[in-house]
């Protein structure tokens, strides 16, 4: 079951959201939509969901055209950023939502949602309120419900953001497992680069209501093809002047050499550890900041001062 | 666990005694400290002279009429400011302000003016006691007369609480709802009134302390007629007028008793549901 979005347009007033986005997602595909806020990702997903009609353009379902379905026929699982689970219904009835709108027996109801909290690993929550549960309980309720009818597809929007790093953390892994187990065709909305990276199989990168880029994570990180989602991947500087015309140089490809005679001249000014990695702050001859991200064994022996040269392993110029 | 314990929580709030001071100071004299002279200045009579003051058929039949008609319009009010609320917030109409205005003239009308207005609309003769009179149905200077008048200065008390609490409702949680596969239908009946219940209850309570209470557009509508359309706080009055004050104290006393008792059940009710977690 692949899902086409074909050509698909949509402006609020003069602001365009979406500008003829044409994207296919194959049966069972993991596909992240990332990108910074504004860029349209999230417009796409409501789209998908039903809830918001595109100005041009067709939904399709193997061909079968979904555009003009309502929210309520598509049957798709959505997960909200702050997770919008019903404050006055306790955990089971939340996941139970979705089975009791549709008058499901309910002995049916309680197997399909016991089978669901085994899932999300809150068995012994099913009578909690959600304004007891913490933020990473609360989006695996958000999650069970979504999937308790066992929805075509699921949609994320920005799952993981409203919650600390750690349990970001712990629930990306398991999201992935999840998938593994279930193989539900997955989109989901982020503006977090290691989220999509991590996760996804493949990754649309999204600017000004278009997708500037669509691959798996390996050929957006090694292949970016135009500047702004070099840029927008991070850990990047544009250099001017060292060689014709402008060079991007990611900070973890510059390398220093003591005694080279290749590369750049330049001066160590700073030096700090950054988690895994030395953070190396050079000064060019063109009075430019060059950043080096170092393994720690690299870095050993440099010091503040220090005159050297930085080879940049990778340099991108995008034909300018 | 109680609710005491929990309010008295955030006690690292300053200034903590000096506003539970006044706070106490204040609802002392603008309410406990009248009360309390109520309730001291009918138990002159001693307890039989009390009971005699509020037995008998027309006193029962006033307190039936007063707070049945004042139930009975508050929960018109419940259903009609709900309705209310809901257009205001949901829709965009012609004039928006204007009608947001209308919603508290019936705070800001002296009740004698509603009374009199009300009663002119719905003598069998008028604007719309004409369309009841076929019918057979008498509105001004009967019992429903009673429950028009109250309906009306109750409304705002409901369209008011609701309103907030409607416009700040999360999208989302409809949203949610819907590509759950709730029809419209099941959005509002399991989604959206469930998260207005609190509100409704407030609203329901205040217009019907305020129906309860409500004196001036009652006398104008309905007539008067002793064992009829005559109200407590009628009776009360003409009491007074009889220079029969400690009989008019002993009626306050069973007014109070029966709102107190009402509004009592009305809180419980509210906070039923945040102490059925713990």
């Amino acid at each position: 079951m692949s899902i086409e979005i074909l050509g698909i347009s949509k402006n609020f007033g003069s602001f365009k959201a979406l500008d003829d986005v044409t994207l296919t997602i194959g049966q069972g595909e993991l596909l992240a939509l990332l990108g910074p806020s504004g860029s349209g990702k999230t417009t796409l997903l409501r789209v998908l969901a039903g809830l918001e009609l595109p100005d041009v353009g067709k939904v399709q379902e193997n061909g079968h055209d979904l555009t003009a379905l309502g929210a309520r026929d598509r049957n798709v699982g959505l997960v909200f950023q702050h997770f919008a689970l019903f404050p006055h219904l306790d955990v089971f009835e939340n996941i139970a939502f979705s089975l009791r709108v549709r008058k499901r027996p309910p002995a049916e109801v309680h197997e399909r949602v016991e089978e669901l909290l085994h899932l999300v690993q809150l068995e012994g929550l099913a009578h909690r309120r959600p304004a007891e549960l913490s933020g990473g309980q609360r989006q695996r309720v958000a999650l069970a419900r979504a999937l308790a009818a066992r929805p075509r597809v699921l949609l994320l929007d920005e799952p993981f953001s409203a919650l600390d790093a750690k349990v970001r953390h712990e629930l990306r892994t398991w999201l992935r497992r999840l998938h593994e187990e279930l193989g539900t065709t997955t989109v989901f909305v982020t503006h977090d680069q290691d989220e999509a990276f991590e996760l996804a199989d493949r990754v649309a990168v999204f600017h000004r209501g278009r997708i500037e880029q669509l691959g798996t994570p390996d050929e957006i990180y090694d292949t970016p093809k135009s500047p702004f989602v070099l840029d927008f991947l991070g850990n990047v500087q544009w250099l001017e002047g060292v060689e014709k015309g402008p060079v991007a140089v990611r900070h973890r490809d510059v390398t220093l050499h003591v005694d080279g005679v290749a590369g750049w001249p330049a001066r160590i000014v700073r030096i700090h550890r950054t988690g895994s990695r030395v953070r190396v702050d050079l000064q060019l001859a063109t009075g430019q900041l060059l950043i080096a991200a170092l393994e720690p064994p690299a870095a050993q022996g440099l010091f503040v001062g220090q005159e050297l040269r930085a080879v940049a392993e990778r340099q991108y110029g995008f034909g300018a | 666990m109680g609710l005491l314990t929990k309010k008295r929580a955030p006690a690292a709030m300053p200034g903590l005694g000096l506003s539970l001071g006044i706070t106490i100071t204040w609802l002392s004299l603008v309410a406990l400290i009248p009360l309390s002279a109520l309730v001291i200045r009918a138990g002159s009579l001693g307890f039989q002279g009390w009971l005699d003051a509020v037995s008998g058929e027309r006193v029962w039949l006033s307190l039936r009429l007063s707070f049945g008609a004042s139930l009975i319009a508050a929960g018109l009010d419940t259903l009609a400011g709900l309705l209310i609320a809901w257009v205001l917030c949901r829709y965009k109409l012609p004039f928006q302000a204007f009608w947001d205005v209308l919603v508290d003239l019936p705070f800001a009308l002296p009740t004698a003016v509603a009374g009199i207005a009300l009663t002119a609309l719905w003598v069998p003769d008028g604007w719309l006691g004409r369309f009841a009179a076929p019918f057979g149905g008498k509105i001004a200077f009967a019992e429903p007369g009673v429950i028009v008048a109250l309906a009306f200065i109750g409304l705002p008390f409901v369209v008011r609480t609701v309103q907030p609490v409607l416009q700040s409702a999360e999208k989302e949680l409809e949203e949610a709802a819907e590509s759950l596969g709730a029809s419209p239908v099941q959005i509002v009946w399991r989604v959206v009134l469930p998260s207005l219940r609190p509100a409704l209850l407030t609203g329901f309570a205040l217009a019907f302390a305020r129906a309860v209470g409500e004196y001036g557009s009652v006398i104008f509508i309905c007539g008067n007629i002793p064992m009829k359309t005559e109200i407590t706080p009628l009776l009360i009055v003409s009491r007074l007028e009889q220079y029969d004050y400690a009989g008019a104290t002993a009626l306050a006393t069973i007014m109070l008793a029966f709102s107190a008792v009402i509004l009592t059940i009305l809180q419980l009710l509210q906070s039923g549901r945040r102490l059925a977690l713990r």
